[in-house]
């Protein structure tokens, strides 16, 4: 469906970013060393469970974070592009560190050209203003020369743009439905037309259908407005239909990123084969299937080695010991499937597992339980 | 009245077993405050006229979006909320006033273990109170024995490491398993399970509904499993029943419902459910063929409330809800778009206003 030509100017990279929060019984690692390029146009998904840092690195990247978070060590280098039509965050197209921008700077980089849609639309939405001035509050803070009729104006196109009727400027958002508030922040995040909109479980919280419609929504915006998205969500199966590239998180750390396509149908990492086959299929055979065993790890006492090797099918005695790091898993070939685990070093295997290997271990060990 | 709820659920001739929970034309209305004292009165008709059997080791799924009455339906079959009409029996009894004898059998778990522990007692205690409310154990010793079996039976293993740990100790999927154990400490013989995994992380979701499912066959537990996750339903459930807005649409053995839906509602369910096969094929995002949502409860559609949002919907659908129509291995809906509209099963009584 949508063609991402890898070679467009990158728009994001974040380099060896990592995240700590400093709790009263020890650090916490949330985000350990994590890098990956946004080209513009792109939807980049993030994939984890819970405490995989998935938030915490969108949360870094926006610059929202608060102590006792703290970003260690890292860069976010942006690519700012000069815009004909509006004010521009910088008067120049040089590439910034997002971490080191002063907090005048930030104002302007935020919603200028970085918005964020948020998992609860009920609490990211004042609930004693209506929408339309919410929609008009980002608007005249950020384009203080745009004339009121102006504001109201682009108010009422940003709400027709998601498809809410434009006489529901004046309602409150508990007069709207979960999907219309989530509709309405998403309005809100376009209304500067921002270049990146970081979407953090944008539909987790709504029904299926409803959550359908939205994606929809979602796709054909960028279609029209060539923004990218970096998409945030414990719903693999969700992004491997919406996305360009998917990166999987555990525990903190990639573990594995590649096309949509590469992913699904040749997950690499252990991990995320797991995660992929944790949910059921609406089609095809009808096979007992196993999840992952065991649960995530504590992020204060994150195991040596991969953080996934207690949990992994195919662990042997180097994962305890030596810490993976991304690396291609097909030298040579054009995919640019990258994989964290040593079943892809050629120094601890010689030859690297196929997709049916690690499956066949999975199915061992769901051999194995069922004995139990 | 010649429909039983047996046939809703028949696949085949694999049951011999008589039903053991069975539940007839259950309603239920939850009156609304009247402002004007002589206005109209006025209730949320959260469930139409819902039939159910549920056979042990058998499993039956119930889907909808929220709002479409699946918990409350669960509620009443536990009796948490009385029907406003219709009848439940069990084991061909019906149900009576001794609530605490019926729910020795009747076992509810719910979505969120995070909330249904409660947080300042441990594994022990929650195990003991229903060991010893229905005098399965007589001292703290047999607690203690009882409950480490039951941790065994939910594969937390050793059983001893657990007994006196708090629930902000353990994990989300390990809350939920003692949820569960608490819930076989009844030994009850039907399992109402609400959501069980959806507040779970995703890879241990599976590992839950596995547990579930090995409770069921080995000790041939009736369960009633409610998602809004049709693609859990197939994986769990040998039977699947689609609920709109508290109106039965279509219902049958889960492969049939999900292969060859028939209701444009159950049709609509599955075209928006995320499937990565579609990718495979190169479909891409298939387009919605039903805009809008769930309606108000308070002042329904008339007729088959699923109307205004129905592609194929008729001038008929507006004023009746449609009758049964089977359409064969077991599988039925209520949908004009089936059968010669007149119902075959039984007919009549389908409307939602009186």
């Amino acid at each position: 469906m949508m063609e991402n030509n890898p070679g467009t100017q990158p728009l994001l990279e974040v380099q060896n970013l990592s995240v700590d929060y400093a709790a009263s019984n020890g650090i916490v690692h949330a985000v350990t060393d994590v890098s990956f390029t946004l080209h513009r146009g792109e939807v980049l998904g993030l994939a984890g469970e819970s405490g995989s840092g998935k938030s915490t690195l969108a949360f870094a990247i926006s610059r929202l974070l608060r102590p006792p978070a703290l970003i260690a060590s890292g860069k976010v280098i942006y690519h700012p592009r000069l815009r004909a039509d509006q004010q521009q965050f910088e008067q120049s197209t040089l590439p910034v560190n997002v971490l080191d921008l002063t907090s005048e700077e930030l104002r302007s980089f935020r919603w200028n050209e970085l918005a964020i849609v948020f998992q609860s639309a009920m609490n990211a939405l004042n609930p004693v203003m209506t929408i339309g001035a919410q929609i008009m509050d980002v608007l005249k803070t950020h384009r203080p020369g745009m004339s009121g009729e102006a504001r109201k104006q682009r108010a009422i196109e940003l709400l027709r743009l998601v498809g809410i009727a434009s006489d529901r400027l004046k309602s409150y958002p508990h007069e709207l439905s979960g999907g219309m508030r989530q509709r309405a922040t998403i309005a809100i995040a376009l209304a500067l037309n921002a270049e990146i909109i970081i979407m953090d479980e944008p539909t987790t919280a709504l029904d299926v259908v409803v959550q359908r419609e939205i994606l929809t929504e979602i796709l054909h915006l960028r279609e029209q407005l060539h923004f990218s998205v970096i998409f945030i969500t414990h719903d693999l199966s969700l992004l491997i239909e919406m996305a360009d590239l998917i990166a999987i998180m555990y525990a903190g750390r990639i573990v594995e990123r590649g096309t949509q396509r590469d992913l699904y149908l040749r997950p690499r990492h252990p991990y995320s084969y797991g995660l992929i086959h944790s949910f059921p299929t609406l089609h095809g055979p009808r096979r007992r299937a196993l999840g992952i065993p065991g649960s995530p790890p504590d992020l204060r006492a994150v195991p040596l080695g991969c953080a996934f090797h207690p949990r992994c099918p195919l662990a042997f005695g180097a994962c305890t010991t030596h810490l993976p790091a991304l690396r291609p898993v097909t030298a040579g070939s054009e995919s640019e499937q990258q994989a964290a685990c040593h079943l892809y070093d050629v120094r601890f295997t010689s030859e690297a597992p196929t997709t049916q290997t690690i499956a066949a271990q999975y199915a061992a060990l769901a051999e194995g339980s069922g004995t139990r | 009245m010649s429909f039983s709820p047996q046939e809703a659920t028949t696949s085949g001739s694999e049951i011999a077993s008589e039903p053991i929970l069975e539940a007839q034309h259950l309603q239920k209305q939850f009156p609304l405050r009247r402002l004007n004292p002589f206005g109209p009165k006025r209730a949320v008709r959260a469930v139409e006229d819902t039939s159910l059997a549920l056979y042990p080791g058998r499993a039956m799924a119930l889907v909808g979006e929220s709002g479409s009455g699946k918990t409350t339906i669960a509620r009443m079959l536990a009796r948490l909320y009385t029907p406003t009409t219709g009848t439940l029996s069990f084991q061909g009894q019906p149900v009576g006033a001794n609530l605490r004898a019926y729910r020795r059998n009747i076992q509810l778990i719910f979505q969120d273990p995070f909330s249904s522990l409660n947080p300042v007692h441990d594994v022990w205690y929650h195990l003991s109170r229903p060991l010893k409310l229905y005098k399965h154990a007589r001292n703290n010793v047999e607690v203690t024995k009882q409950a480490l079996a039951l941790l065994e039976r939910v594969s937390m293993t050793p059983g001893e490491q657990f007994l006196h740990k708090y629930p902000h100790q353990l994990s989300g999927g390990q809350r939920q398993r003692v949820a569960i154990a608490r819930a076989l400490a009844v030994q009850p013989r039907v399992l109402l399970a609400d959501e069980p995994v959806s507040m779970l992380d995703v890879s241990i979701r599976l590992d839950i509904l596995n547990l579930l499912l090995r409770l069921k066959e080995e000790e041939q537990l009736a369960l009633l499993y409610i998602t809004h996750d049709i693609a859990s339903a197939r994986y769990f459930a040998e039977d699947t029943l689609v609920l709109y807005a508290g109106q039965m649409v279509e219902g049958g053995p889960s492969e049939e419902v999900i292969q060859h839906p028939k209701h444009p509602y159950t049709q609509l369910l599955l075209s928006a459910a995320p499937d990565p096969d579609r990718l495979v094929a190169g479909k891409g995002l298939a387009p919605l063929p039903a805009r809008g949502e769930i309606p108000s409860l308070v002042t329904p559609p008339s007729g088959c409330r699923f109307h205004p949002r129905c592609p194929s919907a008729m001038p008929v659908c507006k004023e009746h809800f449609p009758p049964r129509t089977d359409l064969g291995a077991g599988h039925w809906t209520h949908c004009f778009l089936y059968g010669d509209g007149s119902g075959t099963a039984f007919g009549g009584n389908g409307t939602t206003k009186e």
